[in-house]
């Protein structure tokens, strides 16, 4: 049946009986030419409008499920979306740190159960400190030099981003330290070591670019176990009290050089 | 003019991702889609907001469409949905604005216009606005109890029992008529 124009123009202004607007309703459910007129009835800049609004939100980026995750556990959008903003290298990290683990547990299989232990202790603690030198900074964030001008940049995005490392990776290493054999208190050493590290790596890298940062305190602390253990005999001598201690008293003065420095951490972080 | 084999191959070339294809299918649609919401729904911002979340899920799952359907159908069966999300987020509107029925003048209730199809037609032309109002949202419309509750801003029981007393009243008509011929 023709198209009535004029039952589609009142029906654009409410004007129509009952009866009438009824048969448009189902003229509208299976007839082309009766939509089609109706079509164009409607203004054009209003479909403009909402047009601009449909593409804005098919170009949107999608949340990665981790981001909609942490959103969905009540972390702020901007937030997520600065953590979820994953550097290409996040992925190689993960990876590499799971397969240092488990080369770190294989080659100790066998072997006294403190050297077992012993090398899983000293390995775990490094591996939110390559997570933060390594996957943080330039070169690993292809959205560096925004970061660092952006109202979030500065402290705040590397502590961010840190903390981000530095969950991951205990998760990670838990998971590797569940795997351990040895069924000791020691087992949960490494704890206190990986935050001061991190923490430490931070620090450092107020004066030197990340990476430098991340493979000087990496060595500093390998030499250091190393040392200790000499020193007192003992493998795991660096995880024992006094060694607890000294990581905290290391935590300690590495806030504190965060704070006092974090101007540096708008520039540091630039300079490659 | 279009046809539904247009918009079908349309549809079909949306869901391999062609923006154009897109394009022409919003300037097909859009307008009518708007229209028509426009009588379910007072406020133009919901239902500006219902249109453009309509076509952000057709370019999302273009490819769900049954190939042999009719187009505008499965257009309106999503922005009709949409619409009632919207109006549950926001819910503006109070059951008064429902545009649908509500500026009918209770003298041109009387006139009868002729060019009704079918059962609906018939049992729409003596109900009651709130009896129509359910039908509409449930036959016309396509909706379940739920959705078409949502929608008129009443409880699902409500539409269940309209349902039900629209239905006997249209068979007392029928019975009545069939009395009348006898």
């Amino acid at each position: 049946m023709s198209v009535d124009l004029d039952l589609i123009h009142r029906y654009r202004r409410s004007t129509l009986t009952r009866d009438e607007l009824v048969k448009v309703e189902l003229e509208l459910q299976r007839s082309p030419a009766w939509r089609s007129a109706l079509n164009d009835t409607v203004d054009a800049h209003r479909l403009g409008a909402t047009w601009a609004a449909v593409e804005g939100s098919l170009d949107a980026p999608t949340p990665s499920r981790l981001e909609r995750a942490a959103t969905r556990l009540g972390a702020p959008q901007h937030l997520t979306r600065i953590m979820g903003a994953t550097p290409n290298l996040r992925r190689a990290w993960m990876v590499s740190a799971v397969v240092l683990l488990l080369f770190g547990l294989a080659v100790s299989n066998g072997e006294r159960e403190t050297a077992t232990i012993a090398l899983f202790l000293s390995i775990a603690p490094l591996v939110p400190v390559f997570g933060v030198g390594l996957v943080y900074g330039p070169g690993a964030d292809p959205a560096h030099e925004m970061a660092t001008v952006t109202p979030m940049g500065g402290l705040r995005l590397v502590v961010l981003r840190t903390l981000m490392a530095l969950l991951t990776s205990l998760v990670v290493v838990g998971i590797a330290a569940v795997l351990v054999e040895e069924r000791s208190i020691l087992i949960a050493a490494w704890l206190l070591p990986a935050v001061a590290l991190s923490a430490a790596t931070l620090a450092v890298s107020s004066f030197v670019p990340i990476r430098n940062a991340a493979a000087g305190v990496a060595a500093g602390w390998l030499t250091l176990v190393v040392i200790w253990a000499r020193i007192a005999d003992d493998g795991v001598a660096a995880f024992r009290l006094p060694g607890q201690l000294v990581a905290a008293v290391a935590l300690a003065v590495s806030v504190a050089v965060i704070a006092a420095r974090r101007d540096a951490f708008s520039r540091a972080v630039s300079t490659t | 003019m279009r046809t539904e084999a247009d918009d079908r191959a349309l549809l079909a070339r949306v869901s391999r991702g062609d923006r154009a294809a897109f394009d022409e299918l919003y300037r097909a649609h859009a307008g009518w889609l708007t229209a028509r919401l426009e009588r379910r729904c007072g406020d133009p911002d919901l239902v500006d907001l219902a249109v453009q979340d309509t076509f952000v899920a057709v370019w999302k799952s273009a490819k769900k469409f049954r190939s042999q359907g009719d187009v505008g159908a499965w257009l309106w069966g999503i922005a009709i949905r949409r619409l009632i999300d919207q109006m549950r987020k926001r819910r503006p509107t109070p059951v008064e604005a429902n545009v649908l029925f509500d500026q009918v003048a209770s003298a041109e209730d009387e006139l009868f216009v002729g060019g009704l199809h079918g059962e609906l037609g018939e049992s729409l032309r003596s109900l009651d606005p709130d009896l129509a109002r359910v039908l509409v949202a449930t036959a016309v419309d396509g909706l379940t109890t739920r959705e078409a509750g949502q929608l008129l801003g009443i409880p699902q029981g409500t539409v269940k029992t309209r349902l039900l007393r629209a239905r006997r009243e249209a068979r007392d008509e029928l019975a009545r008529l069939e009395g009348d011929s006898r």
